[in-house]
C-alpha cells in the first residue's frame, strides 16, 4: 500500500507540473489538442496508479512525451496560421448579419435548439436580437447583439465615470501582498503607516484593499478566529 | 520561447532514458544469453554452477536499474529462473536445466527485443 501511496504522490506531482507547463486554461476553454492531451494524461496516470507492477517510468515517460508534443505544437501554431487552422480549425459564423447560416449549422452538427441554448447562456432569449454569432475554435459562442438591442454603455450615455483604478488586496490574513502593492502602485511602508495610524497591528488585519488613488478599506480579523 | 526550451530539455531526458533502457536491456540479455548457451553445451555440473553464479552476478548488479524499465513481474520471473537453474545444477538434473535455460532464453529474448524499433513492436 505504501508503494501505491508514493506512486500516486509522484504521479500527482508530475501531472501538476505537466498542467502548469501547458499553461493556464479552463476545461471549457481547451483547444482540441489540449483536450486530447488532458484526457490521455488522466488515462495514463490512472493506469500507472492502479498497476503497481508496471514501472513508474512507463507512466511518466508517455505523459512527458504528450506534454512535449503539446508544447511544440502550440509553439508551431503560434508561428504558423496554416498549422493553427489545421489543428484547431477556424471560427464559424452561424448567424451572419442577423441571418442564420443553416449550412454552417449543419456542418457543425448543431441543432437550432442547441443554438438557442448557447444564446440563452449569453442572456439572449430572442434570435432576432443577434447580429452575429460565431462558434469559436474552443467550441464557445461569441455573440454580437444588434445595436438597438444592446445594453448602452456609459460612453453611449455620455456619463464620465470616476476612474479610481483597480482595487487590489494589499494585506491578506495578516500578510502584505507584494503583488497587490505593485498593482495599485503603493509601497509597503505606506500600507504599514495607514495600519499604524488606525492603531492596528498588521497581524490583526484580515483583509485590506486599496485602489490606485489611495482609497482603502480594512476588515479586522474576528477575535475568535 | 522558455517553454520550447523546456520541451527540448524534456526531449533530451526522454531520449537519454529510452536509449539507456535499450542499451541496458540489450546488453544484459545478450550477456546472459551467451552464458545460457555455454550452460547448454556443458556437461560438468560444477562448471554449470559457476556459470549460474556469473549470470546471477550480472543480473543482480543491473537489476535495480532494469526494474525501473521492466515490468516487475518480468524481472521476478528472470530472478526465479536463475535461482531454479542454480538449484537444478546442485541436483544434477540436466534435462530440467535444458528446459529452464529455454524458458530463461525466451524471457531474455523478449526483454531484448521489446524496445527494438520494429513495426510489430510498434503495432
Amino acid at each position: 500500500m505504501f508503494i501505491s501511496i508514493i506512486r500516486t504522490v509522484i504521479l500527482y506531482s508530475s501531472i501538476i507540473v505537466a498542467v502548469r507547463l501547458m499553461g493556464k486554461r479552463q476545461i471549457s476553454e481547451l483547444q482540441t489538442s489540449e483536450l486530447v492531451v488532458t484526457m490521455l494524461i488522466s488515462d495514463i496516470a490512472s493506469i500507472a496508479v492502479e498497476n503497481t507492477s508496471k514501472p513508474l517510468l512507463g507512466g511518466v515517460i508517455p505523459m512527458t512525451v504528450l506534454v512535449v508534443c503539446e508544447l511544440i505544437l502550440s509553439a508551431v501554431m503560434i508561428k504558423s496560421p496554416f498549422f493553427r487552422k489545421l489543428i484547431s480549425g477556424s471560427p464559424i459564423v452561424v448567424i451572419n448579419k442577423g441571418k442564420i447560416e443553416q449550412h454552417e449549422l449543419k456542418r457543425l452538427r448543431m441543432s437550432v435548439d442547441e443554438l438557442s441554448e448557447s444564446l440563452r447562456q449569453q442572456d439572449i432569449f430572442t434570435l432576432e436580437d443577434v447580429l452575429y454569432a460565431i462558434v469559436e475554435t474552443n467550441g464557445q459562442m461569441s455573440v454580437m447583439k444588434k445595436p438597438e438591442c444592446d445594453t448602452p454603455t456609459l460612453k453611449d450615455l455620455k456619463i464620465n465615470p470616476n476612474n479610481s483604478g483597480i482595487e487590489t488586496v494589499v494585506v491578506s490574513d495578516g500578510k502584505v501582498s507584494d503583488f497587490g502593492i505593485s498593482l495599485c502602485g503603493t509601497t509597503k511602508e505606506k500600507v504599514q503607516k495607514i495600519i499604524e495610524k488606525k492603531k492596528y497591528n498588521i497581524k490583526d488585519v484580515f483583509i485590506m484593499t486599496m485602489d490606485e488613488q489611495g482609497s482603502y478599506k480594512i476588515v479586522k480579523r474576528s477575535e475568535n478566529l | 520561447m522558455t517553454r520550447v526550451w523546456i520541451a527540448i530539455g524534456l526531449v533530451c531526458v526522454i531520449l537519454t532514458l529510452s536509449y539507456s533502457e535499450y542499451y541496458l536491456c540489450r546488453n544484459t540479455s545478450e550477456e546472459l544469453l551467451e552464458i545460457t548457451k555455454q550452460i547448454e553445451a556443458e556437461d560438468d555440473y560444477e562448471q554449470i554452477e559457476e556459470y549460474c553464479n556469473q549470470m546471477k552476478e550480472i543480473w543482480n548488479s543491473r537489476k535495480s536499474m532494469l526494474e525501473a524499465f521492466l515490468y516487475h513481474s518480468d524481472a521476478d520471473d528472470i530472478d526465479n529462473s536463475l535461482e531454479k537453474i542454480g538449484r537444478l545444477a546442485e541436483y544434477k538434473d540436466m534435462e530440467k536445466i535444458y528446459t529452464e535455460c529455454g524458458v530463461l532464453q525466451n524471457k531474455l529474448i523478449s526483454m531484448s527485443e521489446a524496445e527494438t524499433v520494429r513495426p510489430h513492436n510498434i503495432l
